[in-house]
């Protein structure tokens, strides 16, 4: 058989002087690098520098380096690009990757920077004042009516105020990830910790495990296209529902959960028989309109009791226009996320060159609603990729009420960004249903360390405001007015509506 | 907020200055679900950071500062005249022995109506003058009585 | 421009005016008449009359004046006003005993270093900011943020004793000395003892409430204990300090309840941090 013509990426370099030769990289290692004849021996073409042998190596003997073969220069023609007309030229095959785009396309929120209080207004100490983050998740009514209450004072007019938001203690949920991509542990971790931080998980749209039931008022359930798991005891159990129109990763085409990752529970859980294909249609076949999505809306809100439904979708060209007609169809919430969000399998063509930055969705979806008077009908909940707190605390700046995290999520469980879920192999046991790896996740650690993680963030975000003068959240949510660019073009600013450094 | 969604001056001072989440928390639920909904809804309205505001309308004014007290403010009242200002000597250079003078809670209106004046705004919401002339707050005792605002 | 500072003094500043005050003499009391006088001019009367060798500056018709008795080194002097002391009154004070007979505004004894403020009514936000010794005795109700960041060091600590009701974020970022609030001289009879954020950041020092206080109302770095016989004993001598200066039974003042908050670490964001 013809060799490929791509090479290793990496070399896994092991000293043997130091090497216990106890075999801990074989037996952690998921992609099969190592044989083990006396001493281990590595095969440097399976190796995805995920560093789970590098961690777990008692002797610290193993790097893992890049296979920094010379290529003909031609700024053109990368070598990435070159080795993927040979891999396609090997099997003929749509390149499938994994996690978000990772191309140098500019990153916006590095662009821009916070303001802080300076003399004019104080500061104020998140520390010890009070600094509010908690945000409620759904429609909010035009006006609160109100009618006294014959002791002086008022309340609420009877049918009036905010129906059916979801509170959150933190302007922050977990995006979906479904169950079968991920692993059941992750799915709980992830339950556990969200119930810990008064937030959400997403079930992403494979379903709701019975193990989750406990954990369901912090629960968004999510309906996808495939309506895999969808049941009336699903929309009963969510704390909100969501309809999956797009992902970030991958817009325009639907999910496929290869059926190695289709184990018995997964199966359960999905409905579907055990080790076949999970596969999602691109589109709802319900959803052809918006006038269709609103007949799907308000067909879950009849089903639920009325739940916060909300619609999420992927970051292109026409969002502020698809985003008001959704609002108008009845969502409470519009989850954005932007073309560098993750996805646990997705044609490599399609990650990398479709869709728009969630910034700019951010700006354009917040502006377009705020112009039509609407914006108080849903909240916006903005995601791919928020790598930090100050990326949260720009994407409120630029209209969002709340951030989705996927990938820092995932990060906090383990993973190296090795882009391999598709595989089914991780190390990590995060993106993967082979018991033997899934069981490196324990719920109760990685529940400790998401907790940490959403923990140390809203610290930060507290700092953050504290910094600008603001004591509440929601005071940030929109302020453009704080954001400054450094180095973006004018008609980029405009669209954020964000002000160059210096004005 | 008055004029388009029709809300009390009370309300609409509270979500301008709103109570903090835990002060709501700790409310008796009738009053919570009012100023959950108020917050949640006015949220964008909220002023947040340092303010001291005296806001005169026909018919009577409001003074409201910041929920956690960023800027000073001082009330004073003498029989109908109410005052406020950012310094107690500033009330004493008009009125050099008030009978009340305090400071008011941060974010808590002093609203001081004159008897008589309807408020236009205010419409079915607003009861008799008499009943809600004064919705001073710190000085409940002389709050009870109607007051005349003598400008 | 003219240095309106060294300008002749005519016209109206803040509604004050800039003619130096009436000042007379009887012994060793200097009498100071401050009707509408601006502050700078006031305050360089009170130091002429120190420097002159007046013990006693008794400065009637206060109203507003900034800065009475601020930065004045003088140990054994004592400064009398009577009206309404304005912001910022016996900052940086060191020394001086300044009664205030009337009610005091914002800042007062701000960044203290020693000596005794008493003021015979209320006293608003920010009493004793950063104070690092001397004591201060109010008679009534204080505002928002009193005692904050009050530190001690070796045998400097300061000492406020409220004998009214406070506002939230009472003794908020304390890192010494003792703070006490009684509750009793109050026109707030209906109000809560104190507000919410009690000792918010607190790793110092110690308060003193007579009454109860509820968990919400504290600060989450404070441990709350019913006083002891032993605390107790400790905090007699600023019970009795402030029962002296206004006239009242210190044994009645000491029976009441008292709960004592003291930090329950010296470091407590220790763990909030963690190196990039």
């Amino acid at each position: 058989m013809q060799q490929t013509y791509v090479q290793p990426e990496f070399r896994v370099k092991i000293d043997y002087d130091k090497c216990h030769k106890c075999g801990r990289c074989v037996q952690q290692c998921g992609w099969g690098v190592y044989d083990f004849n006396e001493r281990p021996l590595p095969h440097d073409e399976k190796c995805r520098a995920c560093h789970r042998c590098v961690t777990y190596c008692p002797a610290h003997c193993i790097t893992i380096e890049k296979n920094t073969l010379a290529f003909r220069d031609n700024d053109n023609w990368s070598a990435d690009a070159r080795k993927a007309v040979w891999r396609q030229a090997d099997t003929g095959g749509v390149l499938l990757t994994s996690m978000g785009n990772p191309r140098p396309y500019e990153r916006i929120f590095d662009k821009l920077v916070l303001d802080a209080c300076q003399v004019t207004n104080p500061s104020i100490d998140p520390l010890r004042e009070p600094m509010e983050l908690r945000t409620f998740l759904g429609r909010k009514p035009d006006s609160v009516a109100v009618e006294m209450d014959g002791k002086g004072g008022y309340r609420l007019a009877e049918g009036a105020g905010m129906k059916n938001n979801v509170e959150l203690a933190v302007p922050l949920i977990f995006g979906p990830m479904s169950y079968g991509s991920v692993s059941l542990n992750v799915h709980r971790s992830l339950a556990l910790a969200a119930e810990r931080l008064g937030i959400l998980m997403n079930t992403g749209e494979g379903g709701l495990h019975e193990d989750l039931y406990p954990y369901q008022d912090n629960v968004i359930v999510q309906v996808a296209s495939g309506r895999f798991g969808v049941t009336p005891e699903l929309l009963q159990r969510g704390a909100a529902i969501e309809i999956k129109i797009g992902q970030g990763a991958k817009p325009g085409i639907g999910g496929h959960l290869p059926g190695e990752k289709v184990d018995r529970e997964v199966s359960a859980t999905r409905m579907i028989p055990q080790g076949s294909d999970a596969i999602s249609p691109a589109p709802h076949h319900d959803i052809y309109s918006i006038e269709d999505l609103r007949q799907l809306i308000f067909a879950l809100k009849e089903a639920s009791g009325y739940k916060t439904v909300g619609v999420k979708i992927a970051a292109v060209h026409n969002v502020a226009a698809i985003a008001s007609g959704i609002v108008r169809a009845g969502a409470d919430y519009i989850y954005l996320d932007g073309f560098r969000g993750g996805t646990g399998a997705a044609p490599a063509v399609v990650r990398d060159h479709i869709g728009i930055p969630v910034e700019i969705a951010i700006a354009a979806v917040d502006q377009r609603l705020r112009d039509e008077g609407i914006r108080n009908q849903a909240s916006i909940i903005a995601a791919g990729s928020i790598r930090s707190s100050a990326d949260m605390a720009k994407a409120i700046a630029l209209g969002a009420d709340v951030v989705a995290i996927g990938t820092a999520a995932l990060l906090s469980l383990g993973c190296h960004l090795c882009q391999s879920c598709h595989t089914g192999n991780c190390s990590w046991g995060i993106t993967t249903q082979k018991p033997e790896l899934t069981r490196r996740i324990d719920p109760e650690w990685g529940a400790a360390r998401l907790t940490n993680l959403v923990n140390a963030w809203s610290h930060e975000l507290q700092e953050i405001l504290g910094a600008l003068g603001v004591n509440a959240v929601e005071s940030l949510r929109g302020s453009r007015e704080r954001l400054r660019a450094i180095g973006l073009g004018e008609q980029t600013c405009r669209i954020l509506g964000v002000k160059p450094a210096g004005m | 907020m008055l004029r388009r969604h029709k809300l009390p001056l009370e309300l609409a001072c509270k979500a301008l200055a709103a109570p903090l989440w835990s002060e709501i928390d700790r409310m008796p639920e009738q009053e919570a679900a009012l100023m959950r909904s108020v917050r949640a809804v006015y949220g964008p309205a909220m002023l947040n950071g340092p303010f001291a505001i005296v806001l005169g309308f026909n018919g009577g004014m409001v003074a409201l500062n910041d929920r956690i007290k960023l800027r000073p403010l001082v009330a004073a009242r003498s029989g109908s005249l109410v005052m406020v200002a950012s310094e107690e000597s500033a009330i004493r250079a008009v009125m050099p022995s008030p009978e009340h003078v305090w400071a008011p809670k941060a974010g808590e209106p002093v609203i001081a109506r004159v008897k008589g004046m309807d408020w236009p705004i205010h419409g079915d919401l607003h009861l008799g003058p008499a009943e809600v002339s004064c919705a001073v707050t710190g000085v409940e005792p002389a709050c009870e009585e109607a007051v005349e605002v003598a400008v | 421009m003219t240095d309106v500072r060294h300008a002749t003094p005519v016209g109206v500043t803040e509604g004050y005016r800039r003619i130096s005050p009436k000042v007379t003499r009887d012994g060793d009391i200097a009498l100071i008449d401050a009707t509408g006088v601006y502050y700078e001019q006031l305050n360089a009367a009170v130091r002429g009359a120190i420097a002159d060798g007046a013990t006693t500056v008794r400065i009637e018709g206060v109203n507003g004046q900034r800065y009475i008795g601020a930065g004045i080194r003088a140990p054994g002097v004592r400064i009398e006003a009577y009206g309404t002391a304005g912001n910022d009154s016996a900052m940086f004070a060191d020394g001086a005993e300044i009664h205030v007979f009337g009610n005091a505004q914002d800042g007062i004894g701000n960044t203290m270093s020693s000596g005794r403020v008493v003021v015979h009514g209320d006293a608003g936000d920010v009493l004793g900011y950063g104070m690092r010794g001397g004591r201060i005795l109010v008679k009534g109700d204080v505002g928002y943020r009193v005692g904050i960041h009050m530190k001690a060091f070796e045998k400097d600590v300061p000492v406020v004793v409220c004998g009214g009701k406070a506002r939230d974020f009472f003794g908020e970022y304390m890192a010494g000395g003792v703070l006490v609030l009684l509750g009793m001289e109050t026109q707030f009879p209906e109000q809560p003892l104190v507000g919410g954020f009690v000792g918010t950041g607190m790793h110092g020092g110690v308060i003193y409430l007579r009454g109860a206080v509820e968990a919400w109302q504290c600060g989450g770095e404070v441990g709350v204990s019913t006083a002891t016989a032993e605390d107790l004993a400790s905090l007699r001598p600023h019970v009795e300090e402030w029962a002296g200066a206004f006239d009242a039974d210190a044994d009645e003042i000491l029976a009441g309840p008292f709960t004592r908050l003291a930090p329950m670490s010296h470091r407590p964001y220790g763990k909030l941090y963690a190196s990039l």
